[in-house]
């Protein structure tokens, strides 16, 4: 069956559980149905597809005005408690293509689970397995997940030690949420992950500590060097990692918001989000993060700010350099009526590799909104925007033929323009 | 209150054992059919706590009949900007009233219930849920509703930022911002109404008393009071208690006249 098809056969199936079970209900055997999708047309030169701006470091990219791709997902749970059991069942499959919004996407189911809590033999501890998002923390500006052990697993988490909550997670060899084809572009790397994630930790008034940790094998072994990734074969040999991540999140009533703050550290086949990283990066290959996000809502004004510095070593085995990263950026939002706003975006992104010239990024968005409410977070938001961006000759050089943009003209700036709907629910 | 049977408790209690060694799973392990939480929903759910320091013993475990606990707070409407609404929803009620109810039933006098539900009440299925934080107990033969939030706005937030929400409930000791009002209950305060047509009948079911968060009182005539008010100003004269811890008290006692 072709990805259209099978497409088509989810979105089908979906809406008439949605109609079946009644989703606006909020009666016992209701589903419940969430989501995020974003979708619109961009323009950014004659004769060519629409440009997006990204230097491509550990921290994302600044989004908004500034997604080329097409991504919706849509979720199903049920939740009930029988006798004493709160059981929640979840499915979610996404569509996605990472070019463009036109013509076919592909469809995965990202995540499908069953958990329950309440069990006699442990009742304040909450049993799961599946596939699923585990975890999540993101920096949203940047449509980046600093925390993500997403995967397929088995687990138990909420477990009560002395105020704060303890989980522990093993995953099998799936390496993220399977974006993009079903998995199947994806080297077949079997490795095992094993997480303890502690959270809740009480440190200060309105401020809790999370510490991560992250321990990976590969589990195969190819020494033959194959130079271009075949899908469905080994690459190289996998490696141990291991990954420490330290999160603290503040409440900060004073501005309506809250302030995050990380340092990761990970080295070998460990990415520093928690999941697996590069499969076949030698275990003595460390890289570490510092990341800095505050949130607020003061009125009319709203926004969140970002600033992530990070250095990665050299990994000879993937052919990468030892480099240090930087972003630095914000997004505000003025309601100047309940439903309408004026949105700004400016970043800042550099990387510099030993031996190589820096490669920078500076990127500014201007997008009249219309939303929901005036919040920063209000959704949907249906928003008109500008983006003009400027980078250097080692950004272009860094990326290949095509340059930062991929449209290949040489050019070190750039300018698109689009409108963009954008909701979760 | 399920009474464990002997196999079972030896089995459970090895099984604890285990759960402790292998997995440190919470102490406070009861059998799985005395449930003191209920989820509904993602964040819809009902709960029994430890009723608030301070509090009178409640009138629990109580027989409330779902049809009567459902009759009754359609009533509850709220005052908002835009005029007066319904606090719950028709269908949102008619999921909650059962285990409210059995809640009730399930509750010991040192136990209040706390309810969040959240729905999405306008918008379809696109709409953001929003929620209703509530505590609830059963005291002077009559249900008693305290309200911290009717429409909470916490979803758009949370799916932002993956903090979670934090949910704060109804108190009998500081009151919210939120003005209630229904046919056929009393008023005690703004957020605080007394239902006395929810039929608060106790239950018939013998329940051993847990353990209280504070000392049982035998129910407080206006003397009594007067008598502890009176007591409660001369310890304020003397610099024995502060005057917040004074004011406090104060408000305490003549909620129960």
């Amino acid at each position: 069956m072709s990805n259209l098809a099978r497409s088509a056969v989810s979105l089908a199936a979906s809406a008439v559980a949605a109609l079946t079970f009644g989703l606006a209900s909020t009666s016992a055997s209701a589903v419940d149905f969430d989501g995020y999708f974003r979708t619109g047309p961009g323009l950014t030169a004659k004769d060519a597809a629409r440009a997006c701006y990204n230097l491509g470091i550990s921290g994302g990219h600044y989004r908004l005005g500034n997604e080329c791709d097409f991504y919706g997902e849509f979720g199903l749970a049920q939740t009930g408690t029988t006798e004493g059991v709160a059981w929640k069942a979840k499915v979610m499959f996404n569509e996605y293509n990472g070019g463009t919004d036109v013509g076919t996407s592909a469809s995965s189911f990202e995540q499908m689970y069953v958990e329950g809590k309440g069990f006699d033999i442990a009742p304040g501890t909450n049993f799961w397995i599946g596939k699923r998002f585990y975890g999540r923390k993101d920096v949203h500006i940047l449509d980046t997940f600093f925390v993500r052990m997403d995967g397929v697993g088995a687990g138990a988490d909420q477990i009560d030690i002395g105020g704060a909550k303890l989980g522990v997670a093993y995953f099998g060899s799936d390496t993220g949420a399977g974006f993009g084809d079903a998995g199947n572009g994806l080297a077949k790397n079997p490795g095992s992950r094993f997480n303890i994630d502690v959270t809740d930790i009480p440190l200060n008034a309105g401020g809790a500590l999370r510490i991560t940790g992250t321990f990976t094998q590969g589990r195969f072994d190819d020494p033959i060097p194959v130079p271009t990734p075949v899908p469905n074969t080994h690459v190289g040999v996998g490696t141990s990692g291991f990954g420490l991540s330290l999160q603290h999140t503040q409440d900060i009533a004073a501005i309506g918001g809250g302030n995050t703050l990380w340092l990761q550290y990970a080295q070998g086949s460990a990415g520093l989000d928690g999941n697996f990283g590069t499969m076949t990066a030698e275990s003595s290959v460390k890289k570490w993060r510092l990341v800095e996000s505050l949130g607020w809502q003061v009125g009319e004004l709203g926004g969140q700010a970002v600033a992530l510095f990070g250095q990665h070593d050299q990994d000879v085995i993937n052919g990468t350099a030892k480099y240090t990263e930087v972003s630095i950026g914000g997004r505000g939002s003025y309601a100047l009526t309940k439903n309408f706003k004026l949105v700004a975006e400016l970043g800042y992104m550099q990387k510099k590799p030993d031996g190589s010239e820096t490669q920078k990024l500076t990127k500014f968005t201007f997008a009249p909104t219309l939303s929901a409410g005036p919040g920063f977070w209000s959704r949907p938001e249906l928003r008109l925007y500008v983006t003009t961006a400027k980078w250097n000759d080692a950004a272009n050089a860094a990326s290949g033929l095509g340059g930062l943009t991929g449209l290949g003209n040489g050019k070190t700036s750039g300018t698109s323009f689009g409108a963009q709907a954008e909701i979760w629910f | 209150m399920h009474m464990i049977q002997e196999p079972i408790g030896r089995r459970l209690l090895l099984t604890k054992w285990l759960c402790g060694v292998l997995l440190a799973c919470s102490a406070a392990a009861t059998y799985a059919g005395e449930s003191r939480s209920w989820q509904l929903h993602e964040f819809t759910r009902i709960e029994l706590v430890a009723r608030e320091a301070g509090a009178e013993p409640n009138q629990h475990p109580a027989n409330l009949s779902p049809d009567a606990l459902r009759e009754q707070l359609a009533r509850v409407r709220f005052v908002a900007r835009d005029g007066r609404q319904p606090l719950f929803a028709a269908d949102e009620l008619a999921e909650l009233v059962g285990t409210l109810s059995q809640a009730l039933e399930r509750a010991g006098p040192g136990d209040d219930v706390l309810l969040l539900s959240s729905a999405r009440r306008e918008g379809g299925v696109l709409g953001s849920p929003k929620a209703v934080t509530a505590r609830l107990f059963v005291q002077g033969g009559a249900l008693q509703l305290i309200v911290h939030d009717t429409r909470f706005e916490f979803f758009d937030t949370y799916r932002g930022t993956r903090n979670p929400p934090r949910f704060i409930y109804g108190s009998r000791s500081s009151a919210s911002a939120v003005v209630l009002e229904a046919a056929d209950t009393t008023s005690r305060r703004a957020d605080w109404l007394s239902i006395a047509n929810a039929a608060a009948v106790p239950a018939p079911v013998a329940k051993p008393v847990e353990p209280a968060a504070a000392p049982s009182k035998a129910p407080e005539k206006s003397d009594d009071i007067e008598r502890r008010l009176e007591t409660l100003k001369r310890l304020r004269d003397k610099n024995l208690i502060s005057e917040d811890e004074y004011q406090q008290k104060r408000k305490e006692l003549l909620q129960l006249l």
